[in-house]
């Protein structure tokens, strides 16, 4: 009786010692199976499974454009021949003439149809303007407004989205024209020239 | 010896001029794909906010040579586009002294055979003196362009 009381003592007396010299690794074991108690002890740099599989996946698919206006993303890197019967689809607020005119400011070598059975290509997107207030006036002194917008690009032999692309614009100098033009601009880098 | 044409070799040669010359006549009227030609018939289609009335009048006080018909199945090219018009604000007015519109439009204009799109401008004008006469105007001036370069 005397005997398992002083294993119990000692071994109670190892744990607090374990636990005063080195408080990390006494209760590791108990983060281990769980990761959803390692809290701010554990680095941030050690890798978790999840992440390195996102370090595995291809970044072809999403490209970062090379100004801060949007980002586009092509699959597969899929290109439109020059000169492709393309169709825009009609958008809120007419954006889709803006497209088209912004295909004649920046030159883009393809060949816009109204009838979408004559078409290889369908241009289909949104856009939304936000226009400056009060505040934005008094404060920042401009009154320009706050463009916004993402189009895609599908091929409509096979139904596929191959090219798509948003823009955000604080200060619009230029409203929808400005996003327009910049959709006509990235849509012009997968056209094959 | 001088050759004598015959009867017959005249009325050939007559009837050689006379296909020419409709042929000349024909091509005069006739649209060429990507090309907007001097004289076109263009439809003007009904647009956002009317539109469509203030490009009309552009058209003709601008002098562009083309000749606008009431009537779609009588066009070449169809005219058509959207416009979007934001009166100054109490906040514009008393912040920054501007009575001006914001002015924005866009227009295509299409070919009624091919249904390509032929040609297309967009405007804006952040403080438009005459409203959405100032944008119309500005379309129907780069349109003359267009229509005189070809």
């Amino acid at each position: 009786m005397r005997n398992k009381a002083l294993r119990v003592s000692l071994l109670l007396a190892t744990l607090i010692l374990c636990n005063v010299t080195n408080p990390v690794s006494a209760w590791s074991w108990i983060s281990q199976d769980n990761p959803s108690t390692s809290g701010p002890d554990k680095p941030a740099s050690q890798p978790t499974p999840d992440s390195s599989k996102q370090k595995k996946q291809p970044t072809s698919d999403l490209k970062p454009a090379s100004t801060d206006e949007g980002q586009l993303a092509t699959v597969n890197n899929a290109k439109i021949p020059a000169y492709a019967k393309v169709y825009v689809a009609p958008m809120l607020g007419g954006f889709d003439n803006y497209i088209i005119a912004g295909f004649r400011n920046k030159k883009v070598p393809l060949t816009v149809v109204v009838d979408r059975s004559k078409a290889e290509y369908e241009i289909s997107g949104v856009s939304d303007s936000d226009k400056a207030g009060w505040a934005k006036m008094l404060f920042m002194s401009s009154q320009a407004s706050n463009e916004q917008a993402s189009i895609k690009v599908a091929d409509l032999k096979t139904g596929a989205v191959i090219f798509g692309y948003s823009v955000h614009k604080a200060n619009s100098v230029r409203g929808r024209q400005s996003a327009g033009e910049a959709c006509a601009k990235h849509i012009k880098k997968i056209v094959l020239e | 010896m001088f050759y004598k044409p015959s009867v017959a070799s005249r009325s050939m040669l007559l009837l050689a001029v006379i296909a020419t010359l409709a042929a000349a006549d024909e091509t005069k009227n006739k649209t060429v794909p990507g090309k907007i030609s001097q004289g076109a018939k263009v439809f003007i289609a009904a647009m956002s906010d009317d539109f469509d009335s203030y490009l009309k009048k552009a058209i003709a006080d601008k002098n562009v040579p083309l000749q606008i018909v009431a009537n779609r199945e009588q066009a070449d090219y169809e005219v058509t586009g959207s416009s979007d018009t934001q009166k100054a604000s109490t906040a514009k007015k008393v912040i920054l002294g501007n009575w001006h519109s914001r002015e924005e439009a866009s227009i295509k204009v299409i070919d009624l055979k091919s249904s390509e799109v032929v040609w297309s401008y967009s405007v804006h004008k952040e403080a438009s003196a005459h409203g959405k006469r100032s944008t119309a105007e500005a379309c129907a001036k780069h349109l003359k362009e267009a229509v005189e370069s070809k």
